[in-house]
């Protein structure tokens, strides 16, 4: 019996310690992922997409040019209605009391819903102790997926992506790797096999996409559609459908006085030499579209001045 | 139901708690054996329930032959063994050989055969290990080593014994019946040590194998764009991932075990710190190794034969029949060939001798070799064709040095190479400290096993990657 306190003891003290380990690890893991994604404070700038956004701007030049604080929220996969989430996260995150432009990322496949990840919401683990994103999660998860990071806090950054995050954000490294350029003859020979995601527009997601606009706007925000290039072939895929798309985000920023819409596709969609894949730019492509975009910010800080 | 997976962790919880309430109500042997019985069958039929039928065929001939040597004139004690063994393994050879050898016969013959019905053929999981664990009772009671009949249900718990039933380790009966003869529940010390085996073996798993297992698929997946350095760190990657996939399954067994109060064989001893082949093998899938020693062997004579060419050949077979076991496919068979080459050839150059002196650098030269050695014939298990894993040997060896890569993601590469290096830590603090598994002394190391189990849990949490196979299932 003696032996068994013992142990029981022993027990007790070793789970207690790993829970120490496991918040102390927390601490640092969330550190890095705060800062990697600007949500540690207060912003002037909110860019909020997938990785169409993320790799189509330089999040330090813009900060260095504009004089302003630039809080970029975005992550590979996530759909319409985790960036629903995710602004209303940034907006009940302290960082928001000074926001004033959100730059969303759009583009052909908006509303189309499949083809971007399922099971999204565990990119949202590490900011579970936000209430937002807690419900959020709970609503998305089964029972293990929701206790299991709730509890233990360190599998929560059981995802490359956000250890690499995390070490980026320690770093204060934002760099877009991407060097190379697109394959045009495969990408080509791809699209003749007619495999490619098709555009729709679905009325659910068109829904929560105006009600994340609202959000923002609620809050005296300026929107502003970046739709950043997507190379001409993939936009020729289905020209009309597209045609359609891309009107519907014109004339819903025309029915908006705080929403713009930028399509950067008539001016740099045939320039393969931006374009890492289809969809994402290089390096070489990003510093271009960040000169446009910081170019556009300052003249609007110019037209509201006057 | 894998060990790694939520459904199973609540299973055992389950099981746990019946056994740990039975002791307070009941303390019956055979409650005891019933619950574990009915919760093995329920974890082998959640695979597929069609496979209890074989599971109870090799059950049932086994304990009928094996009991009934006991009573046999000694003229039919042989006929009834060699009867028990071939009926036995006539599932095994239909579910696993039959494929291979009517394809080599058509081969052989030149005649086209139509082999849609075998090729649709699912191998029942864990065949190879629960028939030879149900063989070695026969065969121990017919050599005398038993002397004492098993009850059908603690025959039947015996070879459907769950933490073993998938992928080993093969028990001998000897060492596991006695145990299931006893009564005894689990104690707080055989739970925690069980868990901190289990933690052990889950993280060589999830942490090392599992993602070692997306390098390696990547780089062999695209042999002929990557370099031969890229091939060369592939293969000693398989190496790691085999050795942690396997040797993680049996610890998660083990300690599976362990935690219900029993204690199974060790089935690998840090086999890559080996400095010969033949040591290699002696701390390598034991288990299986020991059976083939002890059941095909020794009945071939051993050493103890009278001219080297039988010697040989005996030594060539079991090395052979080994590939076989694994599977049905020529890379196997190529395998197993390699491995009695090696065998061989340490042996006639002296190496084997127990008159050689070893120091740390000639311990360290020739751990090195033997490591190369083994993960040469990695190579040719790993990939089924021959011509291809030909084909990576030989770039290997002929754009070795050329630019190297690093996979799909440098980070996630980054990343397995740090976990590497705490596994590489581990396993030396395990070969100093004997941390886990020296069962004698456990209590004296009872609290640095549970703190060392800690980080190990951080890791998992943090690095593991979900997987629904084990390399071994599929044999």
């Amino acid at each position: 019996m003696r032996k068994s306190s013992r142990i029981l003891v022993t027990l007790t003290v070793a789970i207690v310690a790993f829970f120490i380990v496991d918040n102390l690890a927390n601490l640092f893991m969330m550190h890095g992922v705060e800062r990697f994604y600007g949500l540690d404070e207060k912003s002037d700038i909110l860019l909020v997409g997938h990785s169409h956004l993320m790799l189509a701007t330089d999040k330090a030049r813009m900060e260095k040019e504009l004089g302003m604080k630039v809080s970029k929220y975005c992550r590979e996969g996530v759909n319409v209605i985790d960036r629903k989430m995710m602004v209303e996260h940034f907006l009940n995150s302290g960082c928001s009391d000074s926001l004033r432009y959100a730059l969303y990322g759009v583009d052909l496949c908006t509303f189309t819903g499949e083809g971007l990840s399922l099971n999204s919401y565990k990119l949202f683990y590490p900011f579970m102790d936000n209430r937002y994103v807690d419900s959020y999660i709970r609503s998305q998860s089964d029972g293990t997926d929701y206790w299991l990071p709730k509890l233990v806090k360190t599998t929560r950054f059981n995802d490359e992506g956000l250890k690499n995050a995390v070490v980026r954000g320690w770093a204060s490294n934002w760099v877009n790797f991407k060097n190379s350029t697109i394959d045009t003859v495969t990408y080509r020979r791809k699209l003749l096999n007619r495999d490619e995601r098709h555009i729709v527009m679905n009325p659910e997601l068109m829904a929560q996409f105006r009600e994340t606009v609202k959000m923002l706007t609620d809050h005296g925000v300026r929107v502003i559609l970046v739709n950043t290039p997507t190379y001409y072939m993939l936009n020729e895929y289905e020209p009309e459908k597209y045609r359609e798309m891309m009107d519907w985000f014109d004339d819903y920023a025309d029915g908006n006085d705080l929403v713009e819409f930028w399509d950067f596709n008539p001016q740099y969609a045939h320039d393969a030499a931006i374009f890492s894949d289809r969809l994402h730019l290089n390096s070489h492509g990003q510093q271009i579209i960040t000169t446009e975009i910081v170019n556009r910010i300052k003249a609007l800080e110019s037209e509201d001045a006057d | 139901m894998f060990f790694n997976s939520f459904a199973f962790l609540s299973f055992f919880v389950v099981v746990l708690l019946i056994l740990v309430l039975e002791r307070f109500a009941t303390r019956s042997l055979w409650l005891r054996n019933t619950t574990l019985l009915a919760a093995s069958y329920w974890f082998y039929g959640s695979f597929n329930v069609g496979f209890l039928l074989i599971l109870l065929y090799v059950t049932i001939i086994n304990f009928f032959c094996g009991n009934a040597l006991f009573s046999a004139p000694h003229k039919r004690r042989k006929g009834i063994v060699t009867l028990c063994s071939v009926m036995s393994l006539l599932p095994l050879i239909f579910f696993k050989y039959s494929l291979f050898l009517c394809k080599s016969f058509a081969a052989l013959l030149s005649f086209e055969l139509n082999v849609e019905l075998l090729d649709g053929l699912l191998l029942p999981v864990g065949i190879s290990f629960f028939t030879f664990q149900a063989l070695s009772y026969t065969i121990d009671v017919y050599r005398g080593k038993i002397a004492q009949r098993a009850s059908v249900l603690n025959f039947a718990l015996f070879v459907a014994f769950f933490p073993t039933i998938l992928s080993g380790p093969i028990e001998k009966a000897r060492n596991l019946l006695p145990q299931i003869g006893r009564y005894f529940s689990p104690s707080v010390s055989d739970i925690t040590q069980g868990a901190c085996i289990f933690v052990w073996g889950l993280f060589k798993k999830m942490v090392i194998a599992d993602r070692l297992a997306y390098y390696v698929d990547w780089a062999y997946g695209s042999a002929q764009y990557v370099s031969g350095t890229t091939l060369a760190v592939a293969a000693v990657f398989y190496s790691i991932q085999i050795y942690c996939d396997f040797s993680g399954y049996s610890d998660m067994a083990l300690g599976v075990a362990k935690a219900l109060g029993f204690d199974v064989s060790k089935n690998f001893r840090q086999p890559y710190f080996s400095r010969t082949i033949k040591e290699f093998w002696r701390k390598w899938h034991i288990s299986l190794t020991s059976w083939f020693t002890e059941y095909v062997y020794f009945s071939m004579g051993g050493s103890r034969v009278g001219s080297k060419a039988r010697w040989i050949l005996n030594i060539s077979t079991i090395f052979i029949l080994s590939g076989i076991w694994h599977g049905a496919a020529w890379n196997f068979i190529v395998w197993g060939a390699l491995h009695a080459l090696f065998y061989l050839c340490e042996h006639f150059l002296g190496l084997q001798e127990k008159t050689v002196r070893w120091n740390r650098l000639t311990s360290l030269l020739s751990g090195c070799m033997v490591f190369m050695l083994v993960t040469l014939a990695w190579i040719f298990f790993r990939i089924e064709s021959f011509g291809d894993a030909w084909y990576v040997v030989a770039k290997i060896a002929t754009d070795f040095g050329r630019g190297f890569s690093m996979g799909a993601s440098t980070f996630t590469f980054a990343g397995t190479c740090v976990m590497l290096l705490v596994f590489l830590c581990y396993e030396l603090l395990v070969r100093r400290l004997f941390v886990w598994y020296d069962v004698a002394d456990y209590d004296s190391q009872l609290t640095r096993n549970i703190f060392m189990s800690i980080p190990l849990l951080v890791f998992i949490g943090m690095f593991g990657m979900g997987s629904d196979s084990f390399v071994y299932f599929q044999f």
